[in-house]
């Protein structure tokens, strides 16, 4: 399931501040609180495939340890595109909700979902 | 212990080898994840032998190189893939045009009498014909493949098999192309004018097939890629 998210995880690590491969996966594991324990070689991939889609950009920088560094910088393109899979995982995330409280015998019936309703 | 981690680079750079330039800068960025990765794993750690323990752990969850570039190898045959159809459906397009010119600007072949020329006009027209026919099913086949196509078999036959009717329609779109030159250099050269419109797009026609022979042939190098690294 995960997997189909990537590139939302990705960019939405990217969201706040520019950075390379290894800061993002420390990202995405710092503000998933360990949940996204990503197999960290994937990342890289998901970057590249950002790059062609123009959601991301990158340039050379060198690391404190004198090796050449890779920073990804989200774009306005991206950050559109971070909007539009924010938009549709609410819609999901609030579908698979519904689902399972009407599921739920201890949930209560007919009152609808705990939040607002378009 | 430096030893390992250029061992794990140079796997990783002999496996992205379909693409020299990806390979170097892959491997550029995956030194530099590394040595984050292991800076963070050896904080504290005391001996060379936990810090070789580190390594391995660093190693095992950034994943095996071969999986790695197989994925870069799907993302440089997608990109490729669509650049490849758009030069096809111009060089069809050329190629067609071309035929129109000669026609319209030449003698006609058939005026000639001569049975050769009669010959390489059916083929002209025949083989082109067989590579837009090839050419689309081909596309067609690769098309629904690129919808689903994470490691799935399915989509994986059917990727390969739209490839491969990509490179047979090329070679009926070459033997058209030959054709086509053998019938309107001679006629260029016996025309006393009104030839710059059919040499135009002879040539053209000639540069376009040869673009596009080499992208079929980066396509295959990259399909074969994904093939070895991740089917």
């Amino acid at each position: 399931m995960l997997k189909g998210h990537l590139d939302a995880i990705v960019l939405a690590a990217l969201a706040g501040e520019p950075a390379h491969g290894y800061a993002i996966i420390e990202e995405i594991r710092r503000r998933s609180g360990g949940v996204f324990n990503l197999p960290e070689g994937t990342v890289y991939p998901a970057l590249h495939r950002l790059e062609k889609a123009g959601a991301v950009n990158s340039d050379w920088t060198t690391a404190p340890n004198g090796r050449r560094r890779r920073v990804y910088t989200l774009t306005p393109q991206g950050r559109a595109s971070l909007d539009h899979h924010r938009d549709v995982w609410r819609d999901f995330a609030r579908a698979i909700d519904t689902m399972m409280a009407s599921g739920d015998p201890g949930a209560p019936l007919g009152d609808g979902p705990p939040w607002p309703t378009r | 212990m430096a030893d390992a981690l250029e061992a794990y680079l140079d796997a990783l750079g002999e496996a992205l080898r379909f693409d020299p330039q990806l390979a170097e800068r892959v491997v550029d960025e995956v030194a530099d994840h590394l040595d984050c990765a292991l800076a963070a794993e050896t904080r504290g750690a005391g001996s060379a032998g936990d810090a070789e323990a580190a390594l391995a752990r660093v190693i095992a969850r950034f994943g095996a190189p071969q999986r790695i570039a197989g994925q870069f190898a799907l993302l440089a045959l997608e990109t490729n893939a669509d650049r490849l159809w758009r030069l096809a459906a111009l060089t069809a397009a050329v190629a067609f045009a071309a035929m129109r010119l000669r026609e319209l600007h030449l003698d006609p072949v058939e005026a000639a009498g001569d049975g050769l020329a009669t010959a390489a006009l059916a083929l002209d027209r025949g083989a082109f014909i067989a590579a837009l026919a090839l050419g689309l099913w081909g596309w067609r086949l690769a098309r629904d493949a690129s919808r689903s196509w994470r490691p799935d078999p399915r989509g994986w036959r059917r990727l390969f098999a739209g490839l491969r009717l990509s490179a047979l329609a090329l070679g009926a779109l070459m033997l058209s192309v030959a054709a086509d030159t053998a019938l309107t250099l001679p006629r260029l050269i016996e025309a006393a004018g009104g030839v710059l419109w059919p040499a135009a797009a002879l040539t053209v026609e000639i540069a376009l097939v040869l673009a596009l022979a080499i992208a079929v042939s980066r396509s295959r190098e990259q399909a074969a890629a994904v093939r070895r690294l991740l089917v």
